[in-house]
């Protein structure tokens, strides 16, 4: 971001495992993991708990901000997304279509980010099992039969298919926004929810609207992701006690634990802002993405200077020392490889100064939501810029040595939140930040 | 002042060509490039024909860390290395961090893998024959799958997340960015690029789009949408944008790119110009997910958005490269919305769909559309829509039927239109375009 115009957050919203962004809110000020063994559809799958969302899609019409919703054509990841985008607007008073003029919606854009539109597997597994070639129980090798492809397509319909184009959760909530500006779905693990802002922050800069919705979905608990996740051996071990299974930046950690997730903020010029009356929350100081090229394709990343410039350059973008930053709200995704680096990369641009600023890392309450991460990373430091209290760090008790000498908070703190730097890194090596200044 | 954004490499492996020459060469031909499907048997789907890659794409099976194998991380791969040859380009030193970070990706990836057939052994040892008739057990299923990584772990091509990052590291990148908005993905990929260009994050941007979709479940899933032709007997002839005989689009398979450069950037380094992105234009219809806003209210506004951002009237427009997919509804809605912008002068602009010959590449269609319109721009020849023979009373403009046309093209505007009612309009011209 270079241009000149400031940008203000006016309001936000999500959904968790722990449920929408208050209980998420009240779920980490108590200290309590949402984590919770695997059950209603979850069965089977690894690593046998997460941070799955408490909502059938049948409830979700009932929830606030649930204007417009139509599950039925939704995959879980557009589910997530439109929640969070409902939530978002209903905070911010702009979940009303009928009060908006033509005008109003030409300018306003919504960007979302994804990891991907994973369908559930249900189906498509009846669909390839049909397929197979009917001697093939006999033989023990699995064959495709192309004459049976419209036998194993019986149930489906087109909005199967159509449901799946990752274009979707954006399609759905630019209808659910009643936006008709800019909209775009930015695909991407971790660090895309952080590149959404920005580029929703390049479309205000530019002119291309006065007001963006932005965000992103992750539904952690998705049998495909779990599954691909086992397969890089990339989850948490099985049998852990849930509640004390994801461990941010902690040497205990034995790897992710899933959880679902959506969240997005309204982010608006002064003007718009103005114009509406809407209260800004925090300016938008800073963004910054950047590619490393990691070891593996699903990382680890080979060392942390990379990460050490992503933070460094987000600072100087921002006009800020390390020395500044009240609260860093970090990734902690609680895989070994990446936590380490993380934590030296940290120790390195802050130095002493983790002794003061607070760390965040929602992971510990909520699982790692994928692409949602760094946007409800952001949720929850505004409510700590609005409520002036820091919720004490879950299941952070032995962290890695670059955090030598780290604040710890055990209870709830009051505190006052200036200046926010938010992070979110990506195995694959994709990391992005955004600094965030209390209005 | 506003920097300006130029074109200084092309590179496509799209149905008819990996040469951007000879893709443009074989459309000014009216070479059809749609066949029956060969990647399986479609006898048994109701929509047997598509434009496939039916040419090896050489290349490495492996970028540093990243698997090159998978056919769209083939394509893109492929596309990529031959827009960035032609730019005269290669990737910085490693530790040249101020070139990398002038260097950015910006790639659209879309629907299509057949990763979910991997799964298939894991069906068959957990529930036995596909004609049993018992019932499935899921968790069962599950807890199987999750024990056999190696077969899991081939579902990581669902995910197509992997191909920005090789590229990334093929170019040298600081940034690497995915989206996708659907068959608006190509165009809106060169409209994130421009952006990123204009604000001064990058010097030079590899943009594009890669789809891979004809595979067993897009193929019959689309056809139940009413999406696609049903004229199987007659590949050649299936898609017909603007015809009145149209009945659906013919799926694609492809890549292309772009060099986008910043043009003080470009001419110092004394790079070949093929064009300028002079306005790039978006707006959403916020309508419903599979019909267009029938008046076409959000085309025409990314239309009027694009004239707007590039400071033209709507008389600077030579050409229309047309979204013109061979739906009814799409045809009629865009030539409605072409109507309302260039009012009289719509039916005075040639207007062609380059869909009529490789079918629709979704989120590739728009970076390979815009490449037709530079070679238009270049060599002053329009490509045709092939395949009009019946005219619709709602499709009235002049879609330059059947035969190339000599026409010289100033600014060419580039159309696409995504299901779910996105819409990007990007304006293309020679450095002079629109300004003479």
């Amino acid at each position: 971001m270079t241009a000149s115009a400031e940008l203000w957050i006016t309001a936000y919203g999500a959904v968790t495992g722990a449920g929408d962004e208050t209980e998420f809110r009240a779920a980490w000020m108590n200290g309590s993991s949402a984590v919770r063994p695997f059950e209603d559809g979850h069965e089977g799958l690894p690593p046998g708990y997460g941070a799955a969302m408490p909502w059938t899609h049948k409830q979700v019409r009932a929830l606030p901000g649930g204007r417009g919703m139509r599950p039925g054509t939704m995959t879980a990841s557009t589910f997530l997304a439109v929640a969070g985008i409902g939530r978002a607007l209903a905070n911010a008073g702009l979940d009303d279509p009928a009060a908006d003029s033509p005008d109003v919606a030409d300018r306003r854009g919504v960007y979302l980010g994804a990891y991907t539109n994973f369908p559930a597997l249900k189906k498509h597994l009846k669909l390839v099992h049909t397929m197979g070639s009917p001697g093939a129980a006999e033989s023990g090798q699995y064959q495709m039969d192309d004459s049976r492809i419209m036998d194993g397509m019986k149930g489906f319909t087109g909005f199967d298919f159509l449901k799946l184009m990752n274009n979707m959760p954006t399609a759905h909530g630019a209808i659910q926004a009643h936006g008709r500006g800019p909209a775009n779905t930015l695909l991407g693990y971790s660090s895309v929810g952080l590149q959404t802002i920005s580029r929703a922050c390049d479309g205000l800069q530019l002119g291309l609207a006065d007001q963006f919705v932005a965000g992103a979905c992750g539904p952690g608990t998705m049998e495909g992701l779990t599954l691909v996740h086992r397969a890089h051996g990339l989850l948490a071990d099985e049998g852990l006690d849930p509640a004390r299974a994801a461990r941010p930046l902690d040497m205990a950690a034995t790897g992710m634990v899933p959880g679902d997730g959506g969240a997005a903020v309204v982010i608006e010029t002064t003007e718009s802002a103005s114009k509406r009356g809407a209260a800004p929350i925090a300016r938008i100081a800073a963004c910054r993405d950047l590619f490393v090229v990691p070891t593996a394709p699903r990382g680890p990343l080979a060392d942390s200077l990379g990460i050490q410039r992503l933070v460094r350059t987000t600072l100087d973008e921002a006009g800020w020392a390390p020395g500044d930053v009240d609260y860093l709200s970090a990734t902690g995704l609680g895989l070994a490889a990446l936590d380490r680096l993380e934590a030296e990369a940290y120790g390195a641009v802050f130095g002493e100064h983790l002794a003061t600023l607070y760390l965040a890392v929602h992971t510990g309450v909520v699982g790692f939501s994928e692409a949602a991460h760094g946007p409800v990373g952001m949720v929850a430091a505004l409510q700590a810029i609005q409520d002036g209290m820091l919720p004490p760090q879950v299941n952070m008790e032995e962290c890695w040595p670059g955090l030598a000498g780290l604040r710890r908070v055990t209870q709830p703190e009051a505190a006052e939140i200036n200046k926010v730097l938010v992070v979110s890194l990506a195995p694959e090596g994709t990391l992005a930040a955004v600094a965030l200044e209390r209005a | 002042m506003t920097r300006r954004v130029v074109v200084t490499g092309m590179g496509t492996v799209t149905p008819h060509a990996d040469e951007v020459d000879v893709l443009f060469a074989k459309l000014c031909a009216g070479e059809s490039a749609v066949r029956r499907i060969s990647l399986f048997d479609p006898s048994s789907v109701p929509c047997q024909v598509a434009a496939e890659v039916r040419y090896p794409v050489s290349g490495p099976d492996s970028i540093g860390p990243y698997d090159l194998r998978p056919r769209a991380m083939r394509f893109a791969y492929g596309a990529a290395t031959r827009a960035l040859r032609d730019a005269g380009l290669t990737a910085p030193d490693e530790d040249d961090l101020v070139a990398r970070s002038r260097r950015a990706v910006q790639l659209a990836v879309g629907v299509g893998s057949t990763a979910m057939e991997a799964l298939g052994p894991i069906t068959l040892s957990t529930w036995g024959s596909p004609d049993s008739v018992e019932k499935r057990d899921l968790p069962a299923f599950r807890r199987a799958a999750a024990q056999d990584r190696q077969t899991t772990a081939l579902l990581d091509e669902w995910f197509i997340d992997q191909a920005a990052p090789a590229l990334g590291m093929l170019f040298g990148a600081d940034r690497v960015c995915t989206a996708a908005s659907a068959c608006a993905s190509g165009s809106h990929s060169i409209l994130d690029a421009t952006h990123q260009l204009r604000l001064g994050h990058a010097d030079i941007v590899l943009c594009g789009g890669v789809c891979t979709p004809i595979t067993r479940s897009m193929m019959p899933g689309f056809a139940m949408l009413s999406a696609l032709t049903s004229r199987n007997d007659d590949p050649a002839a299936a898609s017909r944008p603007f015809d009145l005989e149209r009945d659906g689009f013919i799926m694609a398979e492809g890549s292309s790119m772009l060099v986008l450069e910043d043009l003080e950037h470009a001419r110092a380094r004394d790079a070949h110009i093929y064009a300028e992105v002079l306005g790039v234009g978006i707006a959403t219809d916020s309508y419903r997910l599979t019909d267009p806003e029938p008046t076409g209210r959000g085309m025409a506004a990314s239309m009027r958005s694009a004239l707007a951002d590039a400071g033209l009237n709507r008389d600077a427009v030579d050409y229309v490269n047309a979204h013109g997919t061979s739906t009814k509804l799409n045809d009629a809605a865009e030539t409605e919305a072409l109507k309302a912008v260039f009012a009289e002068r719509a039916y005075a602009v040639p207007v062609s769909s380059s869909k009529s010959m490789f079918g629709h590449l979704i989120h590739a269609a728009g970076v390979t559309e815009a490449i037709v319109c530079i070679k238009s721009i270049n060599s002053g020849v329009v490509a045709p829509t092939i395949n009009q023979h019946s005219s619709d009373p709602d499709c009235d403009l002049d879609y330059v039927p059947n035969t190339a046309r000599d026409h010289k093209v100033g600014v060419a505007l580039n159309n696409s239109f995504g299901f779910g009612g996105q819409n990007v309009s990007v304006l293309l011209g020679d450095l002079n375009g629109g300004r003479a």
